[in-house]
């Protein structure tokens, strides 16, 4: 009898682990997908900010400054969780507010910054992310 | 052991069957309470920064309305449409002050904006909790007047001053037979206005051979009328987002009465009192040789704040500006004192009590 329970533990332990596991890494890309929607929420209010506050002095263009305010330290590019591997992307527009040196805003114009991605998933699922933040221009 | 002895243990062996499934089945609960407290924090949290983020936009939003004399609840409104936030989360109003936790409130010197809703939990629910509330608050001031002002002021002028030279203060804007606006006789047409719109490219050719336009300016040469809504505009602060950097050349504004760009000035919200940053230039204006047009010019060598003294002769008459030298000469945006500058409209911290810091 005794030795019949040898091992109990054991599968006990593999019956129900699979389960735990399976629960925690279905969170996983969820996970990922939440904190980058977050940081998304973040870039975009940062960048539809700067730009519209943004000054023309003919040597910068808009859109790389409110670039720079939002990716600022990043090397230009949003840190988000699985993106920036192959099989991914993303895109940042900010609308209205050029690449052009020599643009300069107009005031009381809505402006919108957008984040698009791709991220790779870890486990399961196809995650695209697009989060937008619009201000006035001044 | 005996057999009594045998028998007991075996029995209690036997009841201790699935023992460790069932300390799984806790562990497992716990661990799961965990994993949803993480999760609906986290998704809390993330909300908290959406709309603590789009609180800031309407209270912005608002404020720079209601100094263009729009409706600040409008573009408050407006402004939370645009980023996807429903009606329900600022409407009706609820609380005041410290306690607002929905719609906006102007509280004498400054606006207040919040949006709040409840956000449903997800694991949480598995317990009991079924949502919780995100409150985004916001506190902003409005931009009393224009950044830079279309005012360039010599250099010498502003070296005495800084030197304790005699006069005090002297006439920044329009002209003033007591005193020169500028160091030489090219200087007959210049009544102190420049245009912030109209670059020279390059910017060292005192020629001139091209100018850039910056919106809304189209017209080339800009009527009277246009220049003076420029220059009405720059000093409202209104399509005017330009910054021109030392070395710059600009033209000059011409074929504007004393009397309309002082009236610009005062329309423009300047007060007595104000301080305004403006341009310094060497003192020359530059009048083009004739084949390249006739946009006279001056050199951009930095920035100066003025304080505003009087209007001359007064203020229902105004023919120009007097005005006190406050700081400089500064050699960009960024050397300008933060509490002598009012660029931008802005947040300042929800429960500041002491005046507004400019």
């Amino acid at each position: 009898m005794v030795k019949k329970q040898r091992g109990q533990a054991l599968v006990e332990t593999g019956l129900i682990m699979p389960v735990v596991l399976v629960a925690i890494l279905m969170l996983t890309d969820l996970a990922f997908f939440g904190i980058n929607q977050g940081l998304g929420w973040y870039y975009s209010f940062k960048a539809a900010r700067e730009a519209s506050i943004f000054l023309q002095d003919g040597t910068k263009s808009c859109y790389q400054e409110a670039r720079n305010a939002a990716f600022g330290g990043l090397g230009g590019a949003p840190a988000l969780f699985m993106v920036g591997m192959p099989g991914t992307s993303w895109e940042f527009t900010v609308e209205p507010c050029p690449d052009d040196s020599s643009w300069s805003p107009s005031s009381n114009v809505p402006v919108t910054a957008t984040l698009r991605w791709h991220q790779k998933a870890v486990w399961w699922g196809n995650w695209d992310g697009d989060v937008f933040a619009t201000d006035v221009s001044q | 052991m005996d057999a009594v002895k045998a028998k007991t243990f075996l029995l209690r062996r036997g009841g201790e069957r699935g023992q460790m499934l069932v300390l799984y089945a806790i562990g497992l609960a716990a661990v799961l309470v965990m994993i949803g407290v993480v999760v609906d924090t986290g998704i809390m949290y993330l909300n908290k920064v959406h709309a603590d983020s789009k609180a800031s936009i309407a209270c912005r939003a608002a404020a720079e309305a209601n100094r263009r004399g729009g409706s600040a609840y409008t573009a408050f409104a407006n402004a939370l449409t645009a980023n996807g936030i429903s009606a329900d989360s600022y409407s009706p109003q609820e609380g005041t002050g410290l306690g607002l936790k929905k719609g906006l409130e102007y509280t004498g010197n400054s606006w207040r904006a919040a949006v709040s809703w409840e956000q449903s939990t997800h694991f949480l629910s598995l317990v009991g909790i079924h949502k919780f509330g995100i409150l985004g608050q916001s506190r902003c001031v409005g931009r009393d007047n224009g950044g830079l002002a279309p005012i360039a002021v010599r250099q010498s002028a502003v070296e005495d001053s800084l030197d304790g030279v005699p006069p005090d203060e002297y006439t920044i804007l329009g002209r003033d037979p007591t005193w020169e606006l500028a160091d030489v006789e090219s200087g007959e047409n210049f009544r102190g206005a420049v245009f912030l719109h109209m670059w020279c490219i390059p910017s060292t050719d005192p020629n001139c051979p091209d100018i850039r336009f910056f919106y809304p300016l189209t017209e080339s040469p800009p009527t009277a009328q246009t220049q003076k809504k420029l220059v009405l505009d720059c000093f409202l602060g209104i399509n005017c987002n330009l910054w021109p950097d030392t070395g710059q050349r600009l033209p000059i504004v011409a074929g504007t009465s004393d009397s309309q760009l002082c009236h610009a000035f005062q329309d423009g919200g300047w007060n007595v009192g104000d301080k305004v940053v403006v341009i310094v230039f060497d003192g020359e204006v530059y009048s083009p040789d004739p084949t390249y047009g006739n946009w006279e010019n001056v050199a951009v060598i930095g920035y100066a704040v003025y304080e505003i003294r009087h209007f001359e002769p007064n203020d229902n008459n105004c023919n120009h500006v007097v005005a006190h030298l406050v700081g400089g000469i500064y050699g960009s945006l960024d050397e300008i004192p933060r509490d002598v500058i009012l660029l931008r409209s802005r947040e300042i911290p929800w429960d500041y009590q002491g005046a507004i810091p400019w």
